[in-house]
């Protein structure tokens, strides 16, 4: 049965990664985009990125938020305010009774995750946070899991990191002191990395295993980047985790950059089980493609966004992809992990990366932080 | 030449080179146990391995696993601020060494399926006493420990 399509609204404009997930969504027939907004008093930079973005994709740009919440053609909100704001955002989207979707990772903030999770258990609406869970390598390790050829699983070993940034500059030689609770979210060259990176790692054990975590021990370190030391934020962070049932799960996040990497970095989970093991990556199967062209060099540094987090700022420095790898196309057609939040609203069915799911590995990686301050293993809840 | 030697030989030829700057981390799967015996012997070969590339010991680890579980999972970190983390499990027929070394401005990847017994044992000579004590008292107390 063809559903009349839902009115979507977007939260946040350019040098975000609205730039992505709002071009999405207005390709698939099954919503609406009604119009770009944003919380008042954004301050002139955000607020002008805001208008530019409701331009490009060709909505209107609506300058208030909670107006915008108001009109009754509004049932979706797709949230990437900057992390710092976005938890708060998602809470109020919750309680007007509308169904979000998510950037990564929710908030970085306990609280608010679980103002957030409540929000969203008292009306009822679908929730989702991007993840690599939709993506078809993800759905293949998870069919492995389930089909119990390995055995019970014991371990999970997962990495997510990204070949981006001009490396070579940090100062080594020390380890990095951890605040707790993390300082900053938002810089123009910088992210805190396993933060912002580690939460694809953690979320894919978390939802490989449907397990709970029980313990966090992290480091935190500045490897690459002289960016990331001045802002006090790190470039890499590994956990190690104690799931319920005595499963071990170890995840990395981090930016290891531009050269680095035959493709955008090292994706990948190792799926320990008591009969076998199993690595499964982003990239493969694959073939390998050279030819006489000259080699990928990195793109010059934008210094709008130096490190390659944007679409847009890319586009302006011509950023080249790497062409070596070439995945094998699969029988899974591609299905955008936008297109399944849709799929979730109109099927009835909650989504495997619901905000319970988000506020646990918010959770988990604040306890990360916590270890890496402490250099102790931190229990959970925290 | 065992093929652990060759492989740390090649991975020290390549750190030493510059190519891919300082080292900073290791994150290595090795499945070639041949039985739940040898992950102790095997992890301690990937720990000596490890502290050639970051030219010195481990000064705290923090293990998970064991025989009994199949698998064997260390945290190790270093006084110059790298770290590693080196897993081992059973190969169950199908031996496999996953090596990944992140250096400041480059990487080392080493993914190899294996043949036959190649990887399934250690060294005996590589395999530190202090470390694998470390890993046993770690295992015990579930706290990160000085070897």
């Amino acid at each position: 049965m063809k559903h009349a399509p839902i009115g979507l609204l977007l939260v946040a404009g350019r040098l975000t990664h609205q730039e992505n997930y709002g071009r999405t969504f207005a390709r698939d027939d099954r919503c609406r985009l009604v119009g770009l907004t944003d919380e008042r008093g954004v301050g002139p930079e955000r607020d002008r990125l805001n208008r530019e973005l409701a331009a490009d994709i060709g909505i209107p740009f609506l300058p208030v938020l909670e107006d915008a919440l108001a009109r009754p053609e509004v049932q979706a909100v797709c949230v990437c305010a900057e992390p710092e704001r976005r938890g708060r955002i998602l809470a109020e989207c919750a309680r007007a009774g509308k169904h979000i979707y998510i950037d990564k990772p929710m908030t970085p903030y306990l609280d608010t995750a679980r103002e957030v999770v409540e929000a969203a258990r008292r009306t009822g609406v679908f929730s989702q946070m991007f993840s690599l869970v939709t993506q078809p390598w993800a759905r293949r390790a998870r069919e492995v899991v389930h089909s119990g050829i390995i055995g019970n699983l014991v371990a999970v070993h997962a990495d997510c990191l990204f070949a981006k940034g001009p490396s070579g500059t940090a100062s080594l030689g020390r380890t990095r002191f951890q605040p707790y609770p993390p300082k900053g979210f938002t810089f123009v060259d910088s992210k805190p990395e396993l933060y912002d990176i580690g939460v694809y790692a953690i979320g894919l054990a978390l939802w490989l295993t449907g397990k709970t975590v029980k313990n966090v021990y992290g480091r935190t370190a500045n490897y690459f980047f002289q960016e990331h030391q001045r802002n006090g934020v790190e470039d890499f962070g590994f956990l190690l985790l104690d799931l319920e049932g005595g499963v071990t799960a170890t995840i990395t996040g981090g930016r290891i950059g531009w050269s680095s990497h035959p493709a955008g970095g090292p994706s990948q989970v190792r799926l320990i089980g008591s009969r076998g093991s199993l690595a499964i990556d982003a990239y493969s199967p694959r073939i390998e493609v050279y030819g006489n062209e000259p080699p990928w060099q990195p793109p010059p540094v934008n210094p709008r966004d130096p490190m390659g987090m944007w679409s847009s700022t890319q586009r302006e420095v011509d950023t080249r992809p790497k062409e070596t790898w070439v995945t094998l196309p699969g029988d899974d057609s591609p299905h955008s992990d936008e297109s399944c939040f849709l799929d979730c609203i109109f099927e009835g069915r909650k989504s495997e990366m619901d905000v319970e799911r988000a506020a646990a590995i918010t959770e988990a990686i604040l306890a990360g932080y916590k270890s890496a301050a402490t250099g102790e293993v931190v229990k959970l809840p925290l | 030449m065992s093929y652990w030697t060759s492989l740390g030989d090649a991975v020290q030829a390549a750190v030493k080179s510059g190519r891919i700057g300082d080292p900073v981390f290791v994150r290595c799967t090795a499945a070639s146990a041949e039985e739940s015996g040898h992950l102790t012997d095997i992890l301690g070969e990937l720990a000596g391995q490890t502290s050639r590339w970051f030219s010195g010991p481990a000064e705290r680890v923090l293990a998970r696993g064991g025989p009994d579980e199949g698998h064997l999972t260390a945290a190790l970190e270093f006084p110059t601020g790298a770290s590693a983390i080196l897993s081992v499990c059973r190969a169950h027929g199908r031996p496999e060494v996953d090596i990944v070394v992140l250096g400041c401005r480059g990487a080392v990847y080493h993914r190899q399926a294996l043949v036959l017994r190649e990887g399934s044992s250690a060294h005996p000579h590589r395999i530190g006493a202090t470390f694998l004590s470390a890993v046993r008292r770690s295992l015990a107390t579930g706290q990160p420990v000085q070897p």
